[in-house]
Protein backbone atom coordinates (compact mmCIF):
# COMPACT_ATOMS: atom_id res chain seq x y z
CA UNK A 1 0.00 0.00 0.00
CA UNK A 2 1.55 3.29 -1.30
CA UNK A 3 0.43 6.06 0.55
CA UNK A 4 -0.10 9.63 -0.75
CA UNK A 5 3.06 11.65 0.11
CA UNK A 6 3.22 15.78 0.26
CA UNK A 7 6.45 17.89 -0.30
CA UNK A 8 7.63 19.91 2.51
CA UNK A 9 6.90 23.09 0.11
CA UNK A 10 3.20 22.04 -0.26
CA UNK A 11 2.62 21.02 3.18
CA UNK A 12 3.76 24.54 4.93
CA UNK A 13 1.47 26.68 1.89
CA UNK A 14 -1.18 24.48 2.35
CA UNK A 15 -1.25 24.37 6.65
CA UNK A 16 0.34 28.16 6.98
CA UNK A 17 2.91 26.89 9.65
CA UNK A 18 6.37 27.75 9.14
CA UNK A 19 9.69 25.85 9.28
CA UNK A 20 10.09 27.42 12.82
CA UNK A 21 7.30 25.46 13.66
CA UNK A 22 7.85 22.18 11.47
CA UNK A 23 11.29 22.03 13.82
CA UNK A 24 9.59 22.80 16.98
CA UNK A 25 7.06 20.40 16.96
CA UNK A 26 9.64 17.67 15.31
CA UNK A 27 11.94 18.75 18.32
CA UNK A 28 9.18 17.72 20.49
CA UNK A 29 8.33 14.19 19.05
CA UNK A 30 5.42 15.24 17.87
CA UNK A 31 6.07 14.88 14.36
CA UNK A 32 8.22 11.48 14.35
CA UNK A 33 10.87 11.30 12.54
CA UNK A 34 9.93 8.32 10.54
CA UNK A 35 7.45 10.71 8.75
CA UNK A 36 10.58 12.78 7.42
CA UNK A 37 10.60 10.83 4.09
CA UNK A 38 14.03 11.95 2.17
CA UNK A 39 14.45 11.58 -1.50
CA UNK A 40 17.31 13.29 -4.20
CA UNK A 41 15.83 15.49 -6.66
CA UNK A 42 17.10 17.88 -9.49
CA UNK A 43 17.63 20.49 -6.66
CA UNK A 44 19.37 18.32 -4.06
CA UNK A 45 17.32 16.91 -1.27
CA UNK A 46 13.77 17.14 -1.39
CA UNK A 47 11.51 15.76 1.75
CA UNK A 48 8.15 14.63 1.56
CA UNK A 49 5.61 13.57 4.04
CA UNK A 50 3.09 10.53 4.41
CA UNK A 51 0.07 13.51 3.69
CA UNK A 52 -3.14 12.25 5.50
CA UNK A 53 -1.39 11.31 8.57
CA UNK A 54 0.73 14.62 8.38
CA UNK A 55 -2.16 16.71 7.66
CA UNK A 56 -4.14 15.16 10.88
CA UNK A 57 -1.30 15.50 13.14
CA UNK A 58 -0.85 19.41 12.52
CA UNK A 59 -4.41 19.83 12.44
CA UNK A 60 -4.24 18.18 16.08
CA UNK A 61 -1.51 20.13 16.82
CA UNK A 62 -3.33 23.56 15.88
CA UNK A 63 -6.48 22.86 17.35
CA UNK A 64 -5.17 21.52 20.72
CA UNK A 65 -2.04 24.37 21.14
CA UNK A 66 -4.16 26.69 23.33
CA UNK A 67 -5.31 24.13 25.50
CA UNK A 68 -1.82 22.48 26.55
CA UNK A 69 1.53 23.20 26.75
CA UNK A 70 3.94 21.02 23.92
CA UNK A 71 5.17 19.23 26.42
CA UNK A 72 2.10 18.04 27.20
CA UNK A 73 0.96 17.65 23.49
CA UNK A 74 3.74 15.92 22.86
CA UNK A 75 2.61 13.20 25.65
CA UNK A 76 -0.45 12.81 23.90
CA UNK A 77 1.25 11.91 20.61
CA UNK A 78 3.91 9.18 22.34
CA UNK A 79 3.05 6.05 21.87
CA UNK A 80 4.33 5.42 25.77
CA UNK A 81 1.60 5.22 28.22
CA UNK A 82 2.71 8.35 30.36
CA UNK A 83 1.56 8.51 34.18
CA UNK A 84 -2.34 7.76 34.33
CA UNK A 85 -4.19 5.74 36.53
CA UNK A 86 -7.69 6.45 37.13
CA UNK A 87 -10.13 4.72 39.26
CA UNK A 88 -12.99 2.77 37.69
CA UNK A 89 -15.39 4.92 39.22
CA UNK A 90 -13.83 7.75 37.05
CA UNK A 91 -13.79 5.88 34.12
CA UNK A 92 -17.57 5.93 34.34
CA UNK A 93 -18.29 9.33 35.39
CA UNK A 94 -16.09 10.69 32.45
CA UNK A 95 -17.94 8.77 29.89
CA UNK A 96 -14.74 6.93 28.99
CA UNK A 97 -16.24 3.19 29.04
CA UNK A 98 -20.01 2.45 29.64
CA UNK A 99 -21.11 0.10 32.86
CA UNK A 100 -21.63 -2.49 30.53
CA UNK A 101 -17.80 -3.18 29.35
CA UNK A 102 -16.74 -2.42 32.57
CA UNK A 103 -18.49 -5.08 34.28
CA UNK A 104 -17.04 -7.72 31.25
CA UNK A 105 -13.93 -6.04 32.24
CA UNK A 106 -13.39 -7.21 35.54
CA UNK A 107 -15.71 -10.04 35.78
CA UNK A 108 -12.30 -11.03 33.24
CA UNK A 109 -9.30 -9.31 35.07
CA UNK A 110 -11.27 -8.67 38.86
CA UNK A 111 -12.04 -5.25 40.24
CA UNK A 112 -9.03 -3.16 40.82
CA UNK A 113 -9.08 -0.17 42.62
CA UNK A 114 -6.85 2.03 40.51
CA UNK A 115 -6.69 1.25 36.74
CA UNK A 116 -3.27 1.43 34.91
CA UNK A 117 -2.89 2.90 31.51
CA UNK A 118 -2.67 -0.44 30.08
CA UNK A 119 -5.83 -2.02 31.83
CA UNK A 120 -7.52 1.46 30.61
CA UNK A 121 -6.65 1.41 27.26
CA UNK A 122 -7.86 -2.47 27.04
CA UNK A 123 -11.04 -1.04 28.69
CA UNK A 124 -11.58 1.77 25.77
CA UNK A 125 -10.51 -0.61 22.85
CA UNK A 126 -12.83 -2.98 24.43
CA UNK A 127 -15.69 0.13 24.47
CA UNK A 128 -15.40 0.74 21.39
CA UNK A 129 -15.32 -2.26 19.20
CA UNK A 130 -17.93 -3.86 21.19
CA UNK A 131 -19.85 -0.89 20.72
CA UNK A 132 -19.22 -0.92 16.89
CA UNK A 133 -20.28 -4.36 16.84
CA UNK A 134 -16.70 -5.90 15.66
CA UNK A 135 -16.90 -8.16 18.47
CA UNK A 136 -18.74 -10.34 20.54
CA UNK A 137 -18.35 -10.18 24.26
CA UNK A 138 -16.36 -14.01 24.53
CA UNK A 139 -14.25 -12.55 21.54
CA UNK A 140 -13.73 -9.71 24.04
CA UNK A 141 -12.78 -11.62 26.66
CA UNK A 142 -9.97 -12.68 24.36
CA UNK A 143 -8.98 -9.69 23.85
CA UNK A 144 -8.20 -8.61 27.40
CA UNK A 145 -6.48 -11.46 28.05
CA UNK A 146 -4.50 -11.03 25.20
CA UNK A 147 -3.47 -7.31 26.27
CA UNK A 148 -2.67 -8.52 30.02
CA UNK A 149 -0.51 -11.13 28.45
CA UNK A 150 1.22 -9.34 25.96
CA UNK A 151 0.46 -5.47 25.69
CA UNK A 152 3.76 -4.37 28.19
CA UNK A 153 6.11 -6.18 25.04
CA UNK A 154 5.15 -3.53 22.46
CA UNK A 155 3.75 -0.81 24.78
CA UNK A 156 5.85 2.29 23.19
CA UNK A 157 6.29 0.98 19.89
CA UNK A 158 3.53 1.23 16.93
CA UNK A 159 1.28 -1.48 16.99
CA UNK A 160 -1.99 -3.05 15.56
CA UNK A 161 -4.76 -4.99 16.86
CA UNK A 162 -6.65 -7.86 14.16
CA UNK A 163 -9.39 -10.34 14.42
CA UNK A 164 -9.61 -12.64 11.78
CA UNK A 165 -12.32 -15.56 11.68
CA UNK A 166 -12.14 -18.40 9.76
CA UNK A 167 -15.14 -20.72 9.85
CA UNK A 168 -16.56 -18.84 12.87
CA UNK A 169 -13.72 -19.38 14.90
CA UNK A 170 -12.05 -15.96 15.92
CA UNK A 171 -8.39 -15.65 16.16
CA UNK A 172 -7.17 -12.24 17.51
CA UNK A 173 -3.56 -10.78 16.77
CA UNK A 174 -1.22 -8.32 18.36
CA UNK A 175 0.84 -7.16 15.81
CA UNK A 176 3.68 -5.35 16.73
CA UNK A 177 4.91 -3.78 13.36
CA UNK A 178 2.69 -3.07 10.58
CA UNK A 179 3.79 -5.37 8.28
CA UNK A 180 1.39 -7.24 5.86
CA UNK A 181 0.10 -10.28 7.02
CA UNK A 182 -2.00 -12.36 4.47
CA UNK A 183 -4.27 -15.30 5.22
CA UNK A 184 -5.86 -18.00 3.28
CA UNK A 185 -9.26 -17.31 1.59
CA UNK A 186 -11.27 -18.70 3.45
CA UNK A 187 -10.04 -16.53 6.85
CA UNK A 188 -11.61 -13.09 7.18
CA UNK A 189 -10.17 -10.10 8.42
CA UNK A 190 -13.00 -8.46 10.70
CA UNK A 191 -10.97 -5.73 11.74
CA UNK A 192 -7.16 -4.30 11.81
CA UNK A 193 -6.70 -1.46 14.61
CA UNK A 194 -4.01 0.55 14.77
CA UNK A 195 -3.50 1.21 18.62
CA UNK A 196 -1.61 4.47 18.09
CA UNK A 197 -4.67 6.03 17.09
CA UNK A 198 -6.88 4.73 20.51
CA UNK A 199 -4.09 6.41 22.82
CA UNK A 200 -4.06 9.58 20.64
CA UNK A 201 -7.84 9.09 21.70
CA UNK A 202 -8.11 7.95 25.06
CA UNK A 203 -5.34 10.49 26.02
CA UNK A 204 -7.33 13.51 24.90
CA UNK A 205 -10.11 11.80 26.33
CA UNK A 206 -8.36 11.74 30.14
CA UNK A 207 -6.50 15.14 29.44
CA UNK A 208 -9.76 16.70 28.10
CA UNK A 209 -12.25 16.04 31.17
CA UNK A 210 -9.48 17.01 33.33
CA UNK A 211 -9.75 20.57 32.63
CA UNK B 1 16.51 14.96 44.94
CA UNK B 2 17.24 18.34 45.15
CA UNK B 3 18.80 20.82 42.68
CA UNK B 4 22.22 21.38 44.35
CA UNK B 5 22.47 17.82 43.31
CA UNK B 6 23.04 16.46 46.77
CA UNK B 7 21.54 13.16 47.12
CA UNK B 8 21.34 12.64 50.93
CA UNK B 9 22.27 9.37 52.24
CA UNK B 10 24.06 8.51 49.33
CA UNK B 11 27.96 8.04 49.57
CA UNK B 12 30.41 9.83 47.65
CA UNK B 13 33.53 8.74 45.82
CA UNK B 14 36.98 10.58 45.95
CA UNK B 15 40.07 9.55 43.56
CA UNK B 16 43.20 11.50 43.92
CA UNK B 17 45.22 10.56 41.85
CA UNK B 18 45.13 6.68 40.39
CA UNK B 19 41.72 4.81 40.89
CA UNK B 20 39.31 2.74 39.64
CA UNK B 21 35.37 2.18 40.73
CA UNK B 22 32.90 -0.26 39.57
CA UNK B 23 30.28 3.07 39.23
CA UNK B 24 26.72 2.83 40.82
CA UNK B 25 24.68 5.41 42.25
CA UNK B 26 26.81 8.14 44.45
CA UNK B 27 25.92 11.89 45.72
CA UNK B 28 29.31 13.19 44.47
CA UNK B 29 32.13 11.56 42.38
CA UNK B 30 35.38 13.70 42.70
CA UNK B 31 38.14 13.06 40.22
CA UNK B 32 41.54 14.66 40.35
CA UNK B 33 44.09 12.43 38.45
CA UNK B 34 43.12 9.58 36.63
CA UNK B 35 40.33 7.49 36.82
CA UNK B 36 38.39 4.98 35.42
CA UNK B 37 34.70 3.72 36.15
CA UNK B 38 34.08 0.16 34.68
CA UNK B 39 30.32 0.57 34.40
CA UNK B 40 27.79 3.13 34.46
CA UNK B 41 27.62 6.06 36.96
CA UNK B 42 24.81 7.53 38.01
CA UNK B 43 25.24 11.18 40.42
CA UNK B 44 24.18 14.33 41.63
CA UNK B 45 27.43 15.91 41.47
CA UNK B 46 30.53 14.69 39.03
CA UNK B 47 33.72 16.37 39.34
CA UNK B 48 36.50 15.83 37.16
CA UNK B 49 40.25 17.62 37.25
CA UNK B 50 42.13 15.48 35.13
CA UNK B 51 41.25 12.44 33.30
CA UNK B 52 38.54 10.00 33.40
CA UNK B 53 36.85 7.46 31.39
CA UNK B 54 33.84 5.80 32.01
CA UNK B 55 32.99 2.67 30.66
CA UNK B 56 29.28 2.96 30.92
CA UNK B 57 27.17 5.50 30.62
CA UNK B 58 27.38 8.36 32.98
CA UNK B 59 24.01 10.14 34.65
CA UNK B 60 24.81 13.59 36.47
CA UNK B 61 22.63 16.38 37.46
CA UNK B 62 25.72 18.62 37.29
CA UNK B 63 29.00 17.48 35.63
CA UNK B 64 32.12 19.68 35.68
CA UNK B 65 35.29 18.74 33.55
CA UNK B 66 38.49 20.03 33.65
CA UNK B 67 40.66 17.97 31.58
CA UNK B 68 39.72 14.99 29.64
CA UNK B 69 36.25 12.66 30.09
CA UNK B 70 35.59 9.85 27.92
CA UNK B 71 31.65 8.38 28.14
CA UNK B 72 31.62 5.12 26.63
CA UNK B 73 27.90 4.96 26.70
CA UNK B 74 24.89 7.76 27.07
CA UNK B 75 25.88 10.87 28.82
CA UNK B 76 22.86 12.08 30.62
CA UNK B 77 21.30 14.95 33.20
CA UNK B 78 20.93 18.65 34.11
CA UNK B 79 24.15 20.66 33.39
CA UNK B 80 27.71 20.54 31.55
CA UNK B 81 30.53 22.43 31.97
CA UNK B 82 33.55 21.92 30.68
CA UNK B 83 37.27 23.25 30.34
CA UNK B 84 39.14 20.73 27.99
CA UNK B 85 37.33 18.03 26.28
CA UNK B 86 34.24 15.89 26.44
CA UNK B 87 33.75 12.53 24.14
CA UNK B 88 30.91 10.76 24.20
CA UNK B 89 30.26 7.35 22.18
CA UNK B 90 26.08 7.29 22.65
CA UNK B 91 24.00 10.01 22.43
CA UNK B 92 23.94 13.08 24.97
CA UNK B 93 20.97 14.30 26.45
CA UNK B 94 20.99 17.50 28.53
CA UNK B 95 19.43 20.81 29.99
CA UNK B 96 22.71 22.94 29.77
CA UNK B 97 25.66 22.35 27.81
CA UNK B 98 28.11 25.32 29.00
CA UNK B 99 32.03 24.19 26.59
CA UNK B 100 35.32 25.88 26.14
CA UNK B 101 37.01 23.12 24.44
CA UNK B 102 35.67 20.18 22.46
CA UNK B 103 32.60 17.91 22.49
CA UNK B 104 32.65 15.08 20.15
CA UNK B 105 29.54 12.97 20.62
CA UNK B 106 29.16 9.91 18.27
CA UNK B 107 25.24 9.77 18.72
CA UNK B 108 22.65 12.56 18.89
CA UNK B 109 23.37 15.44 20.95
CA UNK B 110 20.53 17.17 22.88
CA UNK B 111 20.28 20.10 25.36
CA UNK B 112 17.90 22.94 25.78
CA UNK B 113 20.76 25.50 26.00
CA UNK B 114 24.30 24.81 25.01
CA UNK B 115 27.24 27.26 24.36
CA UNK B 116 30.52 26.24 22.62
CA UNK B 117 33.41 28.11 22.32
CA UNK B 118 35.18 25.22 20.26
CA UNK B 119 34.51 22.61 18.18
CA UNK B 120 30.82 20.74 18.40
CA UNK B 121 31.10 17.20 16.90
CA UNK B 122 28.15 14.92 16.61
CA UNK B 123 25.86 12.71 14.44
CA UNK B 124 22.90 14.69 14.98
CA UNK B 125 21.70 17.84 17.18
CA UNK B 126 18.36 19.29 18.83
CA UNK B 127 18.82 22.38 20.89
CA UNK B 128 16.38 25.23 21.94
CA UNK B 129 19.41 27.58 21.50
CA UNK B 130 22.89 26.58 20.83
CA UNK B 131 25.76 29.47 20.59
CA UNK B 132 28.91 28.20 18.82
CA UNK B 133 32.17 29.99 18.48
CA UNK B 134 34.36 28.07 16.43
CA UNK B 135 33.79 24.69 14.62
CA UNK B 136 30.63 22.47 13.82
CA UNK B 137 30.67 19.04 12.31
CA UNK B 138 27.37 17.43 11.87
CA UNK B 139 26.99 15.17 9.07
CA UNK B 140 23.23 14.54 10.09
CA UNK B 141 20.08 17.31 10.96
CA UNK B 142 20.77 20.05 13.47
CA UNK B 143 17.41 21.53 14.59
CA UNK B 144 17.43 24.18 16.79
CA UNK B 145 14.68 27.07 17.57
CA UNK B 146 17.92 29.79 18.01
CA UNK B 147 21.12 28.58 16.40
CA UNK B 148 24.07 30.91 16.01
CA UNK B 149 27.35 30.16 14.81
CA UNK B 150 30.65 32.09 14.29
CA UNK B 151 33.41 30.10 12.67
CA UNK B 152 36.50 29.91 13.03
CA UNK B 153 37.32 26.89 11.14
CA UNK B 154 35.46 24.67 8.58
CA UNK B 155 31.94 23.62 9.32
CA UNK B 156 29.95 21.03 7.77
CA UNK B 157 26.64 20.24 8.88
CA UNK B 158 23.87 18.12 6.71
CA UNK B 159 20.54 19.78 7.43
CA UNK B 160 20.81 22.93 9.27
CA UNK B 161 16.93 23.44 9.97
CA UNK B 162 15.20 25.99 12.22
CA UNK B 163 13.14 29.10 13.40
CA UNK B 164 16.58 31.38 13.41
CA UNK B 165 19.71 30.73 11.95
CA UNK B 166 22.76 33.03 11.81
CA UNK B 167 25.64 31.84 10.44
CA UNK B 168 28.52 34.34 10.62
CA UNK B 169 32.29 34.63 9.77
CA UNK B 170 34.43 34.97 13.11
CA UNK B 171 36.17 38.37 13.43
CA UNK B 172 39.35 38.22 12.03
CA UNK B 173 42.65 38.31 14.47
CA UNK B 174 44.84 41.43 13.64
CA UNK B 175 48.15 40.87 12.91
CA UNK B 176 48.07 36.87 13.44
CA UNK B 177 45.44 35.95 11.49
CA UNK B 178 46.57 37.64 8.31
CA UNK B 179 50.17 36.48 8.51
CA UNK B 180 49.92 32.87 9.02
CA UNK B 181 47.36 31.84 5.66
CA UNK B 182 44.41 33.29 4.09
CA UNK B 183 42.15 33.62 7.20
CA UNK B 184 38.80 34.11 5.73
CA UNK B 185 36.85 33.92 9.12
CA UNK B 186 36.29 30.12 8.97
CA UNK B 187 33.15 28.71 6.29
CA UNK B 188 30.36 26.79 6.59
CA UNK B 189 29.04 23.75 4.04
CA UNK B 190 25.61 22.34 4.07
CA UNK B 191 23.15 20.21 2.27
CA UNK B 192 20.09 22.88 2.70
CA UNK B 193 19.47 25.52 5.34
CA UNK B 194 15.71 25.77 6.39
CA UNK B 195 14.56 28.10 9.12
CA UNK B 196 12.40 31.34 9.50
CA UNK B 197 14.53 33.99 9.91
CA UNK B 198 17.88 32.94 8.36
CA UNK B 199 21.71 35.08 7.91
CA UNK B 200 24.60 33.52 6.33
CA UNK B 201 28.13 34.20 5.50
CA UNK B 202 30.41 32.70 3.81
CA UNK B 203 28.03 29.61 3.64
CA UNK B 204 28.30 27.29 0.82
CA UNK B 205 24.82 25.19 0.46
CA UNK B 206 22.47 23.98 -2.36
CA UNK B 207 19.40 24.86 -1.18
CA UNK B 208 18.34 27.79 1.40
CA UNK B 209 14.36 28.19 2.18
CA UNK B 210 13.21 30.54 4.95
CA UNK B 211 10.49 33.40 5.39
CA UNK B 212 12.95 35.86 5.45
CA UNK B 213 16.50 34.88 3.51
CA UNK B 214 19.38 37.30 4.10
CA UNK B 215 23.02 35.59 2.26
CA UNK B 216 25.76 37.93 3.25
CA UNK B 217 29.25 38.02 1.81
CA UNK B 218 31.52 35.09 0.76
CA UNK B 219 28.31 32.45 0.13
CA UNK B 220 27.58 30.51 -2.79
CA UNK B 221 24.01 28.90 -2.31
CA UNK B 222 22.79 26.97 -5.29
CA UNK B 223 19.09 27.65 -4.64
CA UNK B 224 17.05 30.32 -2.60
CA UNK B 225 13.73 29.68 -1.72
CA UNK B 226 11.71 32.74 0.35
CA UNK B 227 8.29 33.72 1.15
CA UNK B 228 8.35 37.45 2.99
CA UNK B 229 12.25 39.00 2.10
CA UNK B 230 15.39 38.06 0.19
CA UNK B 231 18.49 39.92 0.38
CA UNK B 232 21.72 39.41 -1.20
CA UNK B 233 25.31 40.92 -0.52
CA UNK B 234 27.11 42.10 -3.43
CA UNK B 235 30.29 39.77 -2.28
CA UNK B 236 27.80 36.41 -2.57
CA UNK B 237 26.37 34.30 -5.41
CA UNK B 238 23.10 32.98 -5.40
CA UNK B 239 22.33 30.37 -8.95
CA UNK B 240 18.53 30.98 -8.63
CA UNK B 241 15.97 32.44 -6.49
CA UNK B 242 12.67 31.87 -6.06
CA UNK B 243 9.70 33.68 -4.43
CA UNK B 244 7.49 31.05 -2.90
CA UNK B 245 3.30 31.39 -1.82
Amino acid sequence: MNEEEISKKDLLELTGISYGQLYRWKRKNLIPEEWFIRKSSFTGQETFFPKQKILQRIDRIINMKDGLSLDELADVFSPSSGEVSITPDELLQRNIVTNMTLDLFQQEVGKHDVLTFADILSVYVLEKLLKSGEVTRDEGKMLLSLMRDHYAKVASKPCELALVRKMGVPLLLLIETTEHLYVDRDAKWVFRLPLRGCIEELKLKINQSEV
Amino acid sequence: MTSNGNRHGLGDIKITGSGSSGGGTFNQVKIMGDAEISSTADCGLFKCLGTAQVNGSLIAETASVNGTLNVRENLQGGLLKSQGEVSVSGDLQLKSISINGELAVGGNVSSDFAKINGGLRAASGQTEELLVRGVVEIPGMLNGEHVEIKMYGPSRIGELVGAKITVKKGLEIPLIGKMTSHYDGGELSAESIEGDVVYLENTKAAVVRGRRVNIGSGCEIGLVEYTDEFKQDTAASVGRFVRLG
